[in-house]
């Protein structure tokens, strides 16, 4: 052996002694993290390709597939042993290890040009499955191929999609994506503070079909709640605040509430605008209003003294309109009734 | 005939007693909704889809003479059963409508607001049954099989552009806004859709109802027609 050969060697091997163990874990992790992207990320595209031709392309736009599940397999034995060694040292620590670093290094979603989108479903199940090929150790003559092939695949991919789901049920759209998460919010919000505060055996419910600056939007809420502009800490605390954002509209400006199994709602005294009901006249401050089945709707902004109306349902972002709609979960709803009427 | 359809039947929790039946002979759709306040009404809404699909009426005498037999043979067959029922019959350029009871009919077509494209418009309410609907309450005035029955509603609707036909029970329709409906519709544009396409509308609905507390059986149906 030469000295240089073993000056080299030297080197080497002092080199290898002062590296650390965690650069090398840190690196191999990276690269796994890129070649998991890589792999999903090409399965996923194959699989919503599979899919979209069998849908219109607006139907796409508006809907997202799932994805339940992602099998990852190993190329051949070397890699599956890395892998399964890389994922069995980390679980010791935290148990739930493997799911979450999938999670956090996945992308969240994915989408064809199509404008079909597959989404990672909250209950996904990650596994790695070490094929008959990932127990296999790669022959020399294979081990050449491969080299000379230059960029080798480490791992293929078994996505399962789930079936094609609405972006949002509630049809109503608002304009903007920013209102959307927004009301999203709202019902969330609503439902949150209805199921701490009130008893569990209130069971009417309202549907409020809002238009106001922020566009359409729907809500679903428990009695009772209050209409109005966002009023800061100036508001009733017993009532459930629902927000509505246009110029004409009071703080407080309607009360919708429950007594006996009828819903009732009225604009309070406070409030220095009211509503029009359409053909059914203009609301007055403290006069109950039943609200039925067959429902409400009004725009606000009216003067008090105004003795004409000056309210334009066609403008939201100045007069607001709120459709309201009785939801009873009575057991007549549960069943179609046969009806006693002799001939 | 141009025409495709997907429904969505019983959907989620429902307690099965819905049935819809397509005959590929003539061109016909039944959906009924079994009182499922009254045991067996399955088994009455399966014979008046089997027996209003079979109907190859023309004339609504035909047809109103047809929903008299089969109220008496549901009666005869399954006594104190009930069902609504709600029928299509497609024909070249027209569509007759016959129904009984609070199963909704709604017929939506699509208005070209361009000459030069096609897909410039939308979509609206062309036609919708009238519910047979007791005052004040949420149960039907009639019913099929019933001593309530009085006699069907049959209605004619001309097609002069492609229209898309929903047929729902009460457990959907009472828990969805019309609004909500055209919106899922509006998705379609001018295209034709698929059967994948109509199954998403119709799940998608289902779900909305679902969302909305419905307890009720959740079903519909959705059928694309085009005269052209």
């Amino acid at each position: 052996m030469s000295i240089f050969n073993k000056l080299m060697q030297f080197f080497s091997s002092d080199n290898s002694v002062k590296q650390d163990n965690y650069p090398i874990t840190d690196s191999f992790a990276d690269n796994l993290i890129l070649e998991f992207r890589s792999t999903v990320n090409d399965a996923v595209l194959y699989e919503l390709d599979k899919y979209q031709d069998k849908y219109l392309s607006s139907i796409l736009r508006q809907s997202h597939f799932p994805i339940i599940a992602i099998s990852i397999i190993p190329a051949d034995h070397e890699i599956a042993k890395s892998v399964d060694e890389f994922f069995r040292i980390h679980s010791e620590i935290d148990k739930d290890f493997e799911k979450n670093f999938f999670i956090k290094h996945l992308q969240s979603e994915y989408r064809t040009t199509n404008g079909a989108k597959a989404i990672i479903s909250q209950n996904i199940s990650f596994n790695i499955q070490p094929s008959q090929l990932g127990t296999d150790t790669l022959t020399g003559d294979e081990s050449y191929q491969i080299n000379l092939r230059g960029n080798r695949k480490k791992f293929t991919a078994i996505i399962e999609l789930g079936k094609i789901t609405a972006d949002q049920f509630s049809s109503i759209k608002t304009q903007t994506s920013n209102t959307e998460n927004k009301s999203i919010k709202f019902a969330a919000e609503l439902k949150k503070n209805n199921d701490e505060t009130l008893p569990s055996n209130s069971k009417t419910q309202i549907s409020l079909q809002i238009s106001d600056r922020d566009g359409s939007r729907e809500l679903t809420a428990s009695l009772p709640i209050i209409l109005g502009r966002e009023s800061g800490g100036e508001r009733l605390t017993e009532a459930h605040k629902i927000v509505i954002n246009s110029t004409y509209i009071s703080r407080n400006q309607f009360l919708i509430f429950e007594i006996n199994e009828t819903v009732y709602g009225f604009v309070p005294q406070e409030a220095k605008l009211t509503g029009v009901l359409g053909r059914r006249g203009t609301l007055r401050p403290l006069n109950l209003v039943i609200i039925d089945k067959n429902g409400l709707q009004m725009t606000f902004g009216q003067p008090l003294d105004s003795t004409v109306n000056i309210v334009n349902s066609d403008n939201p972002e100045l007069y607001p309109s709120v459709s309201i709609k009785l939801f009873s979960t009575s057991v007549h709803d549960s069943m179609t009734l046969v009806p006693n009427v002799r001939k | 005939m141009n025409y495709s359809f997907a429904s969505s039947i019983n959907f989620g929790n429902s307690k099965g007693y819905d049935c819809f039946i397509h005959n590929s002979l003539n061109h016909s759709f039944c959906l009924s909704d079994g009182a499922n306040s009254v045991a067996f009404s399955n088994l009455a809404s399966k014979l008046t889809c089997n027996e209003l699909s079979e109907m190859d009426c023309l004339s609504i005498d035909e047809v109103e003479y047809s929903y008299a037999k089969l109220d008496k043979l549901l009666i005869e067959k399954h006594p104190g059963t009930a069902c609504t029922s709600a029928h299509i019959k497609l024909f070249d350029k027209k569509l007759l409508a016959s129904y009984c009871g609070d199963t909704l009919i709604e017929i939506f077509n699509f208005r070209s607001k361009s000459f030069f494209s096609s897909r410039a418009g939308k979509w609206s309410m062309l036609w919708q049954n009238h519910l047979d609907e007791l005052d004040g309450q949420s149960g039907p005035s009639q019913l099929l099989g019933c001593n309530a029955f009085i006699k069907a509603h049959i209605e004619t609707i001309e097609a002069k552009c492609p229209l898309l036909i929903l047929m729902s029970t009460d457990g959907l329709h009472r828990y969805s806004l019309p609004s909500e409906r055209l919106f899922h519709i509006s998705q379609i544009m001018n295209d034709k859709p698929s059967e994948n396409d109509l199954l998403f509308i119709c799940e998608t609905l289902c779900h909305t109802a679902l969302a909305a507390g419905s307890a009720d059986d959740i079903s519909i149906a959705s059928i694309w027609y085009s005269p052209f």
